[in-house]
């Protein structure tokens, strides 16, 4: 059994008293693509800057590569990669120039990738960097993020300022990346289709604690929308387990229930004496309901 | 060091500008020493015979000091890549990226300080002196005065009225330092070696503990900035979003550079002729914080109901505020200075004018940023110093008729209103979709 690539238990992150993150645990696993959500707020950048070791935790700690997030040797460090929120490019080199500051930071650059990249992606390497539009300047970031093939890609937020092209662009790249199996991906990101087509790990952040962490599968499974529809009127004590809202309105009832699980259908119809639909729901609308 | 190597490479080539500065730099400084060293020597119209005219002479003397500026300005882009790498993410995913990157940063002022101090030793080629000890000597304050100079242009870019205090303490150190040595050969070295380990010691400490320092000094920003009233709180809104709202700051913290600097030129011989010139230099810092006013005032007149031409007055007002306690300061220090260092009555009265000057000019040289600065900006504010300059130089030497001093303080009182017209008339026609925020920093430096 292969080790997790980064293992973090019991993680908190204060700022001046107030917790913006607690107890949160987590691994990655080589071949892991993670989709981190969360509401402006909920501590996402924090999450992501804590298992960079970019702060120090104020409780638990976070294993990189088996080290200290916040020690991270030099040849730990020469296998991850990161894509800033925004983008942190020298204005006044070249897109050429800029590459080659950071490529020469890293035992093995692929110069052949980021020369492809950057053609399917039209960034002119010969601009200078603040002559370039923001979208070019965050392609720029992610072709350093990937240049040197981390075995850990993290992003915060990177496809904001991408159009619909290069945000397609970028998450093929994404699946070549994470495709090779041994190499993990942690973004986070605001556009939840995005998060849905590319992960296969989501975490979601809710009130500085992890609210949901697993296969999109079993989140998908977890958290539905049941329709029951009663022959006679509900009663007023009508209610559904576990259900984090529901509507009524005579005979019929729709309810969001969190913890579903096969078995309680037909437990749950014999109780009511009524007919249960179960409804899938896509990953924004169970964001959007978490977040109700 | 690889990555050492080329961001060694990259701080000397990094635009085509700077390419270009860096080869003419290397091109005169070796051609020109070589050509001072191999063509028979030179005798500067001392009325021996020459092969060459006294023109000829004077540009094979003086190619390998251009030279040498030029290597060291080519370099210029140092400051900028540092700070941005410094506080930059990546500084904490790059492998060995902080040491690095300090490495290399120290390297590349080694390397123009070798440089500089090789061109001084050249000079004296021809001389009975000890060539070994003129090198130690050149080596040791070029390093210090690189390492300043450096620093001088980073804190000078910085919109903060800390970096602006920082960045003047610094240039007095920067020109006081070379002065010292230059003109007392027979001070010990000491000084400039030990300021250096001291600078590069307290500077890659810091540079290297900064992760761990970051919080703490987060929390004592916070306190400063509640205590010199740079929160808001209600009632000076102008001057909290045009940066003026604590002029006490940059005027209080002047004294202490000041104080410092007097203290080490007690000993020179020159001291009391160089005070209006250092002084009038500080005097223009102001200028740095005006050139952020265009980008600031936006957010200034999107919510009030002036129009740009009042925004304008208001803004002025605000400045001139701000001036009126750094200015202050300033008058204050000269007067002192020259009650103790005993300074004629005339330079006195024409330094306080000067300084006064310099304030204005440069706080209209600062307003009249208001988009891309464009070559006749840089061009008038480089005409401003060096005549800014010329007029301290002449006002502090005795043998200067009053004359042509008056006309000088006239002809830049005149500079000064035409300033404030360009900088009133670019306000009234102000286009915010060119007043960009790294415009001001740019501007600023």
């Amino acid at each position: 059994m292969t080790s997790p690539y980064i293992a973090a238990r019991g993680l908190g992150k204060s700022f001046n008293g107030k917790p913006v993150l607690a107890e949160v645990s987590f691994t990655v696993e080589p071949g892991d693509v993670v989709g981190v959500l969360g509401k402006n707020g909920a501590g996402k950048t924090t999450l992501l800057e804590l298992v960079l070791g970019f702060t120090p935790a104020t409780a638990g700690a976070v294993q990189f590569f088996g080290y200290d997030s916040y020690r991270l040797p030099g040849a730990a460090k020469a296998r991850i990669g990161f894509v800033p929120q925004q983008d942190e490019l020298v204005n006044q080199l070249t897109a050429a120039d800029q590459i080659g500051v950071i490529a020469s930071f890293y035992p093995r650059w692929d110069d052949d990738l980021v020369g492809r990249l950057s053609r399917e992606w039209e960034v002119d390497l010969n601009q200078r960097v603040k002559n370039m539009s923001v979208g070019q300047r965050q392609k720029l970031s992610i072709l350093l993020g990937l240049g040197h093939k981390p075995d850990v890609l993290i992003l915060d937020e990177p496809v904001a300022s991408l159009d619909p092209v290069a945000r397609r662009q970028f998450l093929e790249q994404i699946i070549e990346v994470a495709s090779d199996g041994n190499r993990s991906v942690v973004f986070s990101s605001h556009i939840v289709s995005d998060v849905e087509r590319l992960a296969n790990k989501i975490w979601i952040l809710k009130d500085q604690r992890m609210y949901w962490q697993g296969d999109f599968d079993s989140l998908k499974d977890s958290i539905v929308r049941v329709h029951a529809r009663a022959t006679r009127p509900l009663p007023d004590s009508f209610a559904i387990p576990n259900a984090l809202n529901m509507q009524r309105n005579g005979t019929t009832a729709t309810a969001i229930v969190q913890g579903w699980r096969a078995e309680m259908h037909d437990g749950l119809a014999q109780q009511l004496e009524a007919e249960i639909e179960v409804e899938q729901l896509t990953l924004e609308d169970i964001f959007l309901e978490l977040h109700r | 060091m690889k990555a050492i190597a080329r961001l060694i490479y990259t701080s000397f080539t990094g635009t085509a500008l700077l390419r270009f500065i860096t080869i003419a730099g290397l091109v005169a400084g070796i051609g020109g020493s070589a050509l001072y060293l191999y063509l028979p020597p030179l005798i500067g119209g001392s009325g021996g015979p020459s092969r060459f005219s006294l023109a000829e002479e004077a540009s094979f003397r003086l190619l390998p000091v251009v030279g040498l500026l030029c290597f060291l300005f080519g370099a210029s882009l140092l400051p900028a890549l540092f700070a941005r790498l410094a506080t930059s993410h990546y500084l904490y995913v790059l492998p060995h990226g902080r040491t690095k990157l300090l490495v290399s940063a120290f390297v590349t002022v080694a390397l123009t300080s070798l440089f500089a101090a090789g061109i001084v030793t050249m000079y004296y080629y021809r001389t009975p002196l000890s060539l070994e000890l003129i090198f130690q000597r050149a080596i040791a304050v070029s390093f210090v005065t690189a390492s300043f100079l450096y620093v001088v242009l980073w804190l000078t870019g910085k919109s903060g009225t800390i970096g602006l205090l920082v960045g003047s303490f610094v240039m007095i150190a920067t020109l006081v330092l070379p002065l010292i040595f230059i003109a007392t050969p027979s001070t010990s070295l000491a000084l400039p070696w030990t300021a250096c380990a001291l600078l590069w010691s307290v500077f890659a400490l810091s540079f290297l503990l900064a992760p761990r320092l970051k919080a703490p000094l987060g929390r004592w920003r916070q306190t400063f900035a509640e205590l010199t009233g740079s929160t808001y709180r209600g009632g000076g809104e102008i001057d909290f979003l045009i940066g003026t709202a604590r002029p006490w700051t940059l005027a209080a913290g002047q004294i202490v550079p000041i104080a410092i600097a007097t203290y080490v030129m007690r000993v020179a011989a020159w001291a009391p002729l160089a005070w209006v010139f250092f002084l009038t230099i500080i005097s223009v810092t102001t200028g740095a914080v005006a050139s952020l006013a265009a980008t600031r005032g936006r957010a200034l007149w999107l919510r009030a109901r002036w129009t740009r031409a009042e925004l304008f007055r208001q803004v002025e007002n605000s400045f001139w505020r701000y001036n009126c306690y750094t200015l202050g300061v300033l008058l204050l220090l000269l007067v002192a200075i020259g009650d103790s260092l005993a300074l004629p009555t005339r330079m006195l009265a024409f330094g306080m004018g000067l300084l006064a000057l310099g304030t204005t000019l440069s706080t209209y040289i600062g307003l009249i940023v208001t988009a891309r600065i464009g070559w006749r900006d840089a061009a008038l504010a480089v005409v401003v110093i060096l005549a800014l300059m010329r007029t301290a130089f002449l006002a502090s030497w005795p043998a200067t008729p009053t004359t042509t001093i008056v006309s000088y303080e006239l002809g830049l009182a005149a500079l000064a209103l035409f300033v404030r017209e360009v900088a009133r008339r670019r306000w009234s026609q102000l286009d915010w979709m060119l007043c960009r925020p790294e415009l001001g920093v740019r501007a600023a430096s």
